[in-house]
């Protein structure tokens, strides 16, 4: 028992690192109805600004890391105003591919300045593990999943009663009606670039605490994906829960076919199964908005 | 008259001999500078063009300097298949390749091209001509590393009882490469297995993997992954408490270790197959020289060899004027004890057997450092080519 018990907290410390990737995917599906493909990029670059800025300038973590966020918030408005504002009224599927674009473009411009080799954050928490109902953790993921609900439960209450939040998931329901309604379209794009890259920024923080970057910390992208869809591509709390429930799949099932089947390696597979059952039962995903078009 | 003519012929002779003598050598280097394994790749590939830059100081093949065409090809075989074909239509006579994928991909296109590869794939099947005929590389196989480190190991055990071993690894052609080889010598040296399991080399945490190994209490485990996967081992192994050497791979664990696995690296064993960054020997100091003193990580050392080797084929081939892939193939396993500086064991290519040698070095992680332990040399068995 105390064996699946480590599992699930495992699963749920890991979760939460998904979870915080897997928002800024939402924050943008639900503002702009685009599935942007440079999330993991994102993260990259936040990871390497903050790195930069901490261990290459010297600048105290805590300062980096709010420097960091404030030159989130300028690269997603340069994003928004150069690649995606003049795709505005452009087939969905181009804006996709502008972000796959965009996504190059960024892996490419990390190597440039920082090359390829491994980087590592100082030590900002200690090594020791803190002992949860007497199972170990390590604190650094102890951070991630308290700063991952923290920010859950900010855009909750953003999206649910500050004007801005009210606008963009106007914007999100319907554009043009949210336009004729005096909503700068405009504004709430960059808005919600602004605060995915904020978003991204912090997850690559605390990647980076975690394990060190490289050019290939992308490819988080991709792992967190199954978490969106299985919460739902424009769902806050579906990108919490789905993150949480990937982590605790991934080792639950991998614990549990390993003890009872001697099967080994389901961990990197356990998702994608899961996924593709949950997307037959609910193809919106567990909180995704389930679309109804009259014929 | 004649006297004149025969004058003129032999100064036209000796001139176009000097411009012969003075044409480049052209080797194809393919490299991952900006892909998946680029963290890695970068280093090994500077090792192989600093080694072309001291070469040609110290006068290229036979005074034949070396061009190196290097394309980056970002760890797409694709890519690696492109490139080389635009390399050999461009008249390379050799190629620096990298990577598993690539290897694989080209191992048909250069026994077909006769082209003499290096890369620092260490999959044993590449050692056997039959099936490989023109791969080579300069390291022991990823199969002669898991067996000598073990062998190390079983020498060193003090107990009395079998030691225990888990073997830990990506399912990915790398890490499974060795598997099977490991499972049986270990068993032979009277290992008991207590454990396989599969940690990704993108893993961000193994702890599921490592609850169950602490169960069955290894002494010992093998790790078969890169230095990121197994720092990732080591941090969770240390937050566990768990009392377990592991055996780190040739690409499990570096310089980088230390900054990524912090003290959690203290005490485990490193597989290399060359010296690190410091270590007295002739080419070191070539090394240091090149470098300026900057330390560079093992990849890099053995990138320097690998093209040294190649180049020691190249030498003896333009010497017997046969400067071609058959020439080269059979210069290259002409080879034998061939010494590369000291920066590793001696190299010796059979025309039955491609492996370079059975040596590997092991290293203690300790206090941010590579701690050499000691070098292990198998006996080079017949039933061990290619597996």
């Amino acid at each position: 028992m105390e064996y699946y018990l480590q599992l699930v907290l495992n699963g749920l410390v890991v979760g939460s690192i998904y979870s915080l990737v897997a928002l800024g995917f939402v924050i943008i599906y639900k503002a702009t109805k685009v599935v942007n493909f440079a999330q993991g990029e994102l993260v990259m670059v936040g990871a390497y600004v903050c790195f930069s800025l901490t261990v290459q300038a010297g600048i105290p973590f805590l300062a980096s890391f709010m420097m960091t966020l404030a030159f989130s918030v300028v690269l997603g408005l340069a994003i928004e105003r150069l690649f995606l504002r003049p795709m505005i009224g452009e087939p969905i599927i181009s804006v996709i591919m502008v972000t796959i674009g965009l996504s190059t473009v960024l892996k490419a411009l990390v190597q440039l300045f920082w090359g390829t080799q491994i980087r590592v954050y100082p030590q900002l928490l200690p090594q020791d593990p803190v002992f949860v109902a007497g199972l170990p953790i390590a604190p650094v993921y102890i951070a991630a999943f308290v700063l991952s609900i923290l920010l859950f439960v900010v855009f909750s209450l953003f999206f649910k009663y500050s004007r801005h939040g009210l606008a963009m998931r106007a914007t999100a329901f319907d554009q043009q009606a949210a336009a004729s309604m005096g909503i700068g379209i405009k504004n709430i794009f960059a808005l919600s670039w602004c605060i995915a890259t904020v978003v991204s920024a912090i997850g690559g923080v605390i990647l980076g605490n975690i394990n060190g970057i490289n050019s290939q910390l992308g490819q988080l992208g991709l792992k967190v994906f199954p978490a969106v869809i299985l919460g739902g591509l424009d769902s806050l709390l579906g990108a919490a829960v789905g993150g949480l429930a990937i982590g605790v799949l991934e080792n639950v099932c991998d614990g549990a076919a390993m003890q009872l089947l001697d099967l080994s390696g389901f961990k990197d597979v356990a998702a994608y199964v899961f996924l593709v059952l949950i997307l037959m039962i609910k193809p919106y995903g567990l909180f995704g908005t389930k679309e109804i078009e009259r014929v | 008259m004649k006297i004149r003519i025969l004058a003129i012929t032999c100064l036209a002779v000796l001139l176009c001999g000097t411009v012969w003598a003075s044409e480049p050598i052209k080797i194809g280097l393919l490299s991952d500078l900006s892909g998946a394994t680029s963290s890695v790749g970068r280093p090994y590939a500077d090792g192989i063009k600093a080694c072309a830059e001291y070469l040609n100081e110290e006068g290229g093949i036979n005074g034949r300097p070396i061009v190196l065409d290097q394309v980056d090809y970002a760890y797409n075989v694709q890519q690696a298949l492109a490139a080389y074909k635009r390399m050999k239509s461009q008249g390379i006579v050799a190629l620096q390749g990298w990577g598993t994928g690539d290897t694989e991909a080209l191992v048909k296109f250069v026994a077909k091209d006769e082209m003499p590869t290096f890369s620092a794939s260490y999959s044993a099947h590449l050692t056997d001509p039959n099936t490989a005929p023109y791969n080579f590389f300069c390291a022991a196989d990823y199969s002669t590393q898991a067996r000598a480190a073990l062998k190390f190991v079983r020498e060193n055990w003090k107990e009395e009882r079998a030691p225990k071993l888990a073997l830990i690894y990506p399912d990915a052609p790398y890490g499974l490469a060795p598997l099977a080889a490991a499972e049986a010598y270990a068993r032979e040296l009277g290992f008991e297995i207590v454990g396989k399991e599969i940690v990704d080399l993108k893993a961000m945490e193994a702890t599921t993997q490592l609850l169950r190994l602490q169960k069955v209490a290894p002494d010992y485990a093998w790790v078969g992954g890169t230095t990121p996967s197994t720092a990732v081992v080591l941090k969770d192994a240390q937050k566990l408490k768990m009392n377990v050497i592991f055996i780190t791979n040739i690409w499990g664990s570096d310089e980088n270790i230390f900054d990524l696995a912090g003290t959690a690296a203290n005490g485990h064993i490193s597989i290399q197959a060359a010296k690190v960054y410091g270590q007295p020997c002739e080419g070191m100091v070539v090394i240091e020289k090149l470098t300026k003193g900057v330390p560079q990580m093992t990849h890099f050392i053995r990138g320097f060899v690998s093209m040294l080797t190649m180049a020691e084929g190249l030498k003896r081939a333009e010497a017997a004027g046969q400067l071609n892939g058959p020439g080269i193939k059979a210069a290259l396993e002409s080879m034998r004890d061939f010494d590369p500086m000291g920066l590793a064991a001696p190299i010796s290519f059979y025309p039955d057997d491609h492996r370079p040698n059975l040596a590997v070095s092991l290293y203690e992680l300790r206090d941010d450092k590579l701690n050499f332990l000691g070098e292990q040399t198998l006996e080079r068995k017949k039933e061990w080519l290619g597996k």
